[in-house]
């Protein structure tokens, strides 16, 4: 390490590179929640059939 | 549902199409493939633990709603890391609004994290302890570099609002003192001895 060479500057990042994997590996909870968020992506379409199922629905009554 | 074999070997705007198609398999090899570039980029902005989650689930839920509309599907990474950085950066706003103006390659702290703890191989874990004693700066520029998938010298000058040019010698100044902390830590001498080196230009 006293040695100070291209090859031993890329050696280091890449030990770092090794650690931070180790090290900075995201929580299970965060990687679970990104695949469980997928199925959020109709929500805009069922939100909007239910919105407009709902008026139609209030009004059956008075009809 | 696409066999997990095919998958692994898909580009990233294959597995985005399929997801956009409603493939769910394919969006968890999404995740599995960038959820640790995404978790490296908001702790590169020393958000605590429940503030990084917070910040990396708002991406995936970005991307969840974008998926039908990223133009260039192989630029998914930088989408990415842009979108992390702006989140990152709207809470740590939020919090704090001073931001360092200059970098800076002062030691800050030489007690070993307990993430640091963590790392098996006895080398990497020695250089990671070094590592956290370094400034902010060089731990988020450092950090940015090291991500798996890597982000491009564009990307990280985006994300640390840098100019590319900056990059390389700062990267240099950065890896000099990290050399000078692990020098430091494995002979014993402690971080006082730092500040004699000549790599502070």
């Amino acid at each position: 390490m006293t040695e100070s060479t291209p090859q031993h500057d890329e050696m280091l990042v890449s030990l770092i590179q090794q650690g931070l994997k180790d090290s900075d590996r995201p929580p299970a909870d965060v990687t679970a929640f990104a695949k469980a968020v997928f199925s959020w992506r109709t929500i805009n379409a069922e939100l909007a059939w239910v919105s407009y199922d709902l008026p139609n629905e209030e009004m059956s009554p008075d009809e | 549902m696409t066999p997990m074999a095919s998958l692994a070997r898909a580009t990233h705007g294959e597995l985005l199409a399929l997801a956009a198609g409603g493939d769910q398999s394919a969006w968890n090899e999404l995740v599995e493939r960038f959820s640790q570039m995404v978790w490296s980029i908001a702790r590169s902005f020393r958000l605590d633990d429940a503030t990084a989650k917070d910040v990396s689930q708002t991406v995936w839920l970005r991307l969840v709603e974008n998926i039908q509309r990223i133009d260039d599907p192989e630029r998914l990474p930088g989408w990415l890391a842009t979108t992390c950085r702006r989140e990152a950066l709207r809470v740590k706003g939020m919090r704090d609004r001073v931001v360092p103006t200059d970098f800076q390659y002062d030691v800050a702290d030489e007690s070993p994290s307990l993430e640091a703890m963590l790392v098996e191989d006895e080398e990497a874990r020695e250089v990671v302890i070094a590592f956290g004693s370094l400034s902010e700066e060089c731990q988020q520029l450092l950090r940015l570099l090291t991500t798996d998938p890597p982000l491009s010298y564009e990307e990280v000058s985006e994300i640390i609002d840098r100019p590319i040019g900056s990059l390389g010698p700062t990267r240099a100044r950065c890896v000099e003192r990290l050399k000078a902390a692990l020098l430091a830590r494995i002979s014993g001498a402690g971080s006082d001895s730092l500040d004699s080196g000549d790599d502070a230009q």
